[in-house]
């Protein structure tokens, strides 16, 4: 804590510019520049915070225009399965699915959650003939911010609810936040068309997605 | 601003009362101290009032029956007649547990309301529900094998989050908004919900069918089907929501509502979860316990 007095003017002193300018510059600079010491405790509450001087929310419900994903959309399946991911259109590996930004982001903590729905076709599990072992289908999932892996899951092998979430340090800036899923690769075997019209089926899809970020800075 | 900027008293500088009186007066300013005398860091945690403003409320409420072992637990056949009627979770002796809120809880546009909830959840089933109505396609059958009826594994039951926000009496619930009752007609008699109308809806499953032996994507010779129930598993749903004016929430429940499928009307029609009645008689949901928490956070 800075101090006020550095001096003290005594009787018979000589008055020079200095014996007045040290003191002026000690007061002055003990006010200009508070620090946390001399700041009573508890003198902050909502009315006295800027917006987003602690944290931020970030909310995208539904996530998307929909909630559904649109990265794969195959019409030609059969009308009592959806439009979505099949192994005709899905070309492997990890896709997008959602994105959004995490505007004027501070620097900071960082959590983050994705849910929903998907679901994935699991009839081609143990397709082959003889000697090689069943092969779940899942769809993967994971949250990268910044290009960088927040959370990543197996993800689920039925058709059922989500949600995944973590936490990081991120810096500062406008971070740009992918939700990706990725399915179990396929084999030659799988089960990928209906028999009357040859529509191919759907292997997965993902809908309901909601996304919440809370960034906090101090 | 209480920021002091006077040039420097320098060698040669006449001390006058003037000068002097004019030094003091900026050292008595009014209105005292603003941001430009405040560190960047002088704001820490001893600073902020204890006021829980980052999370003003909170609350943790039951759902379903505490019935840790499953000995008894509470069983929600699904529906026969569509458009179906939900089940509000309850505990077993048909009392609904739900959320309430003394007084009504008030959230504004600066608030964010974080629902949670959990279940414990098990599908009882009987026959083979998975190969009627929607829930199946065919595919070819090649070396020996006919063709075959593969289910889409898609059956399940849809839980969604209702609230009632007139007032305490709690008779007017209604869905949470961005949620559908499932309730509207698709096409081909089926009721449901497009799925952009799901966005409070937790799907719980009931069975996992896969094909053993299948060649080229065909039933061959040897092709049997293997069947799992879902067995006993936690499913949580969670739900986010910022007014755009002030409003007061009485009450939050659960319900449920099953067997839902995949559906669109027509090709290029919008994706859809529907209500099948077909394998209604072979299939029950059973639950035991949960919770629903309740959080109101401020936005900034």
């Amino acid at each position: 804590m800075k101090k006020w007095t550095q001096r003290e003017v005594r009787q018979g002193g000589v008055v020079s510019p200095d014996s007045i300018q040290r003191e002026m510059t000690s007061s002055q600079s003990s006010i200009t520049a508070l620090d946390r010491s001399q700041l009573p405790a508890a003198c902050i509450d909502e009315t006295r915070l800027v917006d987003y001087a602690l944290h931020r929310f970030y909310l995208e419900n539904p996530w998307g225009s929909t909630g559904e994903q649109e990265a794969v959309v195959d019409d030609d399946t059969p009308l009592n399965n959806w439009k979505a991911f099949t192994y005709q259109l899905y070309t492997g590996g990890w896709t997008t699915v959602a994105t959004t930004t995490l505007t004027a982001f501070k620097g900071g903590s960082l959590f983050a959650e994705w849910a929903g729905n998907a679901y994935v076709y699991p009839a081609s599990t143990q397709p082959l003939l003889a000697n090689v072992e069943c092969v779940p289908r899942y769809v993967r999932l994971r949250l990268l911010v910044a290009g960088r892996v927040l959370v990543e899951e197996l993800g689920p092998a039925m058709h059922e609810g989500f949600r995944i979430f973590g936490t990081g340090i991120f810096e500062q800036g406008d971070l740009p936040v992918e939700a990706q899923i990725r399915l179990t690769d396929t084999t030659y075997d799988d089960i990928i068309e209906e028999h009357s019209s040859n529509d191919p089926l759907c292997q997965a899809h993902v809908y309901s997605m909601r996304f919440l970020g809370i960034g906090r800075w101090r | 601003m209480s920021r002091i900027n006077r040039a420097r008293i320098v060698d040669g500088d006449d001390v006058t009362a003037a000068s002097l009186n004019d030094r003091f007066d900026d050292f008595s300013q009014a209105g005292a101290l603003d941001q430009f005398n405040t560190r960047d860091g002088a704001v820490d945690l001893p600073q902020l009032a204890k006021t829980g403003f980052q999370a003003p409320f909170m609350q943790v409420d039951d759902l379903g029956k505490s019935d840790l072992l499953h000995a008894a637990p509470v069983s929600d056949s699904a529906k026969g007649t569509t458009p179906g009627s939900f089940s509000v979770l309850q505990d077993g002796a048909a009392n609904p547990t739900i959320a309430t809120y003394t007084g009504g809880l008030s959230i504004t546009t600066n608030d964010v309301l974080r629902v949670y909830w959990s279940l414990s959840v098990a599908a009882e089933l009987s026959g083979t529900p998975w190969a009627l109505g929607l829930q199946y396609n065919t595919i070819t059958g090649t070396g020996g094998g006919g063709n075959l009826d593969v289910s889409t594994s898609a059956g399940c039951f849809a839980a969604w989050l209702q609230w009632d926000v007139t007032d305490a009496t709690l008779t007017n619930w209604t869905e949470v908004p961005g949620q559908g009752d499932f309730q509207t007609l698709i096409g081909g008699g089926y009721y449901g919900n497009t799925l952009q109308n799901c966005g409070a809806t937790t799907i719980i499953p009931l069975w996992s069918v896969w094909m053993r032996n299948v060649n080229n994507g065909d039933s061959s010779s040897g092709t049997t089907e293997e069947t799992r129930d879902a067995g006993w598993r936690g499913v949580s749903g969670s739900w986010h929501y910022v007014s755009g004016f002030t409003r007061t929430i009485y009450g939050l429940r659960v319900v449920i509502l099953g067997v839902m499928h995949p559906y669109r009307a027509t090709t290029g029609g919008t994706n859809a979860l529907v209500h099948d009645i077909a394998p209604a008689g072979g299939v029950s949901l059973q639950y035991t316990g949960g919770r629903l928490v309740t959080m109101v956070n401020r936005i900034k």
